[in-house]
């Protein structure tokens, strides 16, 4: 009994002196503190940083860059995962793949986010007709596959990587719409959004100054695991041969400019961007369910 | 049930006439004239005019503004201008899709229908044993999984099923290709059955038609055809099959009626099979009709690197040929397969659990 009480006391001392943290701080602790989670920042950290040092530390040109009397060299000491299907250095492309592979990510999610969370957040709020409208809208793009619809958008707009980046972009816009859209609907009647229409605040203002905040955490975890799915779309593409287009190293393109020379057996051309790949996807799927359990547990998926 | 099933079918037809409406489109999206893009600039004059006239490309878009004037000005009656209304490019590919007329390639004039009908087939094939892959790993592994919680297996398969879902695809089947084909020489490495060998055609899926002949040489050359992109196209939904399994598993596992079970004493694997997994099949049921449409989709992928004869790689060729009708039809059947599949997974669902039926 006594000891019970002791232990409530202890509870309520460590309730009352823990220092105050907002609400982001907590996240951020129940972050690190999962496994999964650092491991995944480790990886997309050290991929950043890799893409974003690479043009400081070593300038690369891929058009100068061949040595035909090295072709699909197997690694050595001069080159450590030997040599493509015109002597580049295999590292050296994976070094500098980076910035497109991971940059057509970011920027065909930051597109579709802009795009589809401003539509979905309007529809969601003002509701009604325009709501309507633009939701059926989503549906219809929702309807096609994605991988397929991006195809089809780089076929129509031709091959390259700005292209790449908007047919990715466009797959995303209806996904962050219906997101933003079913929080905002959810958001919309709480209390403080009521107290701030009373003390006067209008449209505008309230959505993005009063919901936008606390619609953030699903919008962020959703951003991280459509970091993973873009940069998997985005060496489809690339590998199809839709995508960025040589002499230039994106990793799905390098697997495409040399995977004829597997039946030869050079695997080292094959077998470094498709892990480099599947590390940048790894990376962001697991960095994606560690924010999904920090930032709101009632989400957690087991 | 049935007015569920209705009301789930009347929803479908407004995004399907969008869908419809984006696929038309497709082709005026195309910098520059399509005709001329689809048949190089050095075409014949009357090559290009037949593609104008095939697609309509001279007639207005949605609709005729011209026809409203001709019931004005008397030179049509109302009937007609009505019908002269939709005389336009969109209404006229909209009737032809619903006569099932689904046009001619652009290269070698054949009928679009009867390539899709030589196509579809292996892709459902393929399609279909992938997925009986996926089930028949990833359930049993999520089961496993849930019930020897933080064991070893189930740390390897989770840890298994992440990588599943962050591997591309193509490059798998590119790992497949080397390890299996090249080095080992287990399997071939592209193509569906030998050019060299015939077999009598039934269904059009070469694993079936061979059993119904009898053909049991056939079987196992279109099986070990099939083994490597099956496996390559069933990994990520092997590997989402499994996660999801796994968590349904073991939220049905907290509840007081497996203990009920465990308490009068029914084995463990009555529990498991009998008790939890029926009520953990519902979520696992919607991932894996969810799965079927990344599985089409995948398959242009998995088709590319194995040059499987399916509609996938049809596609990926038409787009390479510039062979913009093709990959319109083949772009509105595969969406469309997908939304029917969708709609009964839905309903099959309502069917499964009472609670949305009665709703």
């Amino acid at each position: 009994m006594a000891e019970t009480i002791a232990r409530q006391t202890d509870l309520a001392v460590d309730f009352a002196v823990r220092r105050q943290r907002s609400l982001w701080a907590d996240a951020w602790r129940r972050l690190i503190s999962l496994n999964t989670a650092r491991l995944g920042m480790v990886i997309i950290g050290v991929l950043l940083l890799v893409a974003v040092l690479a043009p400081i530390v070593h300038d690369y040109d891929p058009k100068t860059d061949s040595s035909l009397k090295d072709r699909l060299r197997p690694p050595s000491h001069e080159h450590l995962l030997g040599t493509d299907n015109l002597g580049r250095d295999v590292v050296v492309r994976l070094v500098h793949g980076a910035r497109y592979s991971l940059g057509v990510g970011i920027i065909s999610v930051g597109m579709g986010l802009i795009i589809g969370g401003t539509l979905g957040m309007l529809g969601g709020f003002i509701g009604g007709m325009t709501d309507n409208i633009i939701m059926r809208c989503m549906d219809i793009v929702l309807a096609f596959p994605a991988m397929l619809l991006a195809i089809a958008i780089v076929a129509v707009r031709g091959p390259g990587l700005n292209n790449t980046m908007v047919a990715v972009g466009v797959v995303f816009i209806p996904i962050f719409a219906r997101l933003a859209r079913s929080m905002v609907l959810s958001v919309r009647e709480q209390e403080y959004v009521t107290a701030a229409t009373c003390s006067g605040v209008t449209g505008l203002r309230i959505l993005f100054w009063h919901i936008l905040p606390n619609i953030l955490s699903p919008i962020i975890v959703q951003s991280t695991l459509g970091l993973a799915s873009a940069i998997l779309w985005a060496a489809g593409l690339g590998f199809l041969g839709l995508g960025q287009q040589p002499p230039k190293p994106e990793w799905g393109a390098m697997l495409s400019d040399c995977y004829k020379f597997l039946a030869k057996g050079a695997w080292w051309v094959i077998v470094p961007p498709g892990v480099a790949i599947m590390l940048g996807v790894l990376g962001f799927n697991l960095l994606g369910d560690g924010l999904r359990d920090a930032l709101d547990p009632r989400l957690r998926a087991d | 049930m049935t007015r569920y099933i209705i009301r789930r079918l009347i929803s479908l037809i407004p995004t399907l006439l969008g869908v419809t409406v984006i696929v038309f489109l497709f082709i005026h999206l195309i910098p520059g004239d399509p005709a001329i893009v689809m048949l190089g600039e050095h075409a014949a004059v009357e090559n290009v005019e037949r593609i104008r006239e095939q697609l309509g490309l001279n007639k207005p878009l949605f609709l005729n503004p011209a026809a409203v004037g001709q019931v004005f000005s008397g030179e049509a009656s109302i009937g007609e201008g009505f019908r002269n209304l939709f005389e336009s490019q969109y209404f006229l590919f909209l009737g032809r899709l619903l006569r099932g007329d689904l046009g001619r390639s652009v290269h070698g004039r054949t009928p679009i229908a009867d390539l899709l009908k030589l196509k579809f087939p292996a892709t459902v094939e393929l399609s279909l044993l992938s997925m009986a892959f996926a089930i028949a790993v990833g359930i049993p592994a999520g089961i496993i999984s849930a019930t020897r919680r933080n064991s070893v297996f189930d740390s390897a398969s989770m840890i298994g099923s992440l990588v599943g879902v962050s591997m591309p695809v193509f490059w798998l089947g590119l790992m497949l290709i080397y390890f299996f084909g090249v080095r080992l020489k287990w399997f071939p490495t592209y193509g569906r059955f030998p050019v060299d060998l015939s077999l009598q055609t039934v269904t059009g899926l070469y694993t079936l038609d061979s059993i119904v002949t009898g053909n049991y040489q056939a079987l196992r050359l279109a099986l070990k055809h099939l083994v490597m992109p099956s496996f390559a196209l069933g990994t990520i939904p092997m590997a989402i099959i499994a996660r999801m399994t796994r968590s349904a598993m073991l939220e049905v596992l907290q509840e007081d009626y497996i203990r009920t079970a465990y308490a009068k004493g029914l084995q463990e694997k009555v529990v498991i099979l009998r008790h939890a997994l029926k009520n953990a099949f519902l979520p696992v049921i919607t991932i894996i009709g969810l799965q079927v449409g990344g599985l089409l989709a995948g398959a242009i992928m998995t088709e590319t690197v194995f040059s499987w004869p399916g509609v996938g790689k049809w596609v990926y060729d038409a787009i390479l040929s510039r062979d913009y009708p093709v990959v319109q039809v083949a772009v509105l059947i595969i969406t469309l397969v997908i939304a029917v599949i969708n709609l009964a997974v839905d309903v099959s669902y309502a069917f499964l659990n009472p609670k949305i039926r009665f709703e």
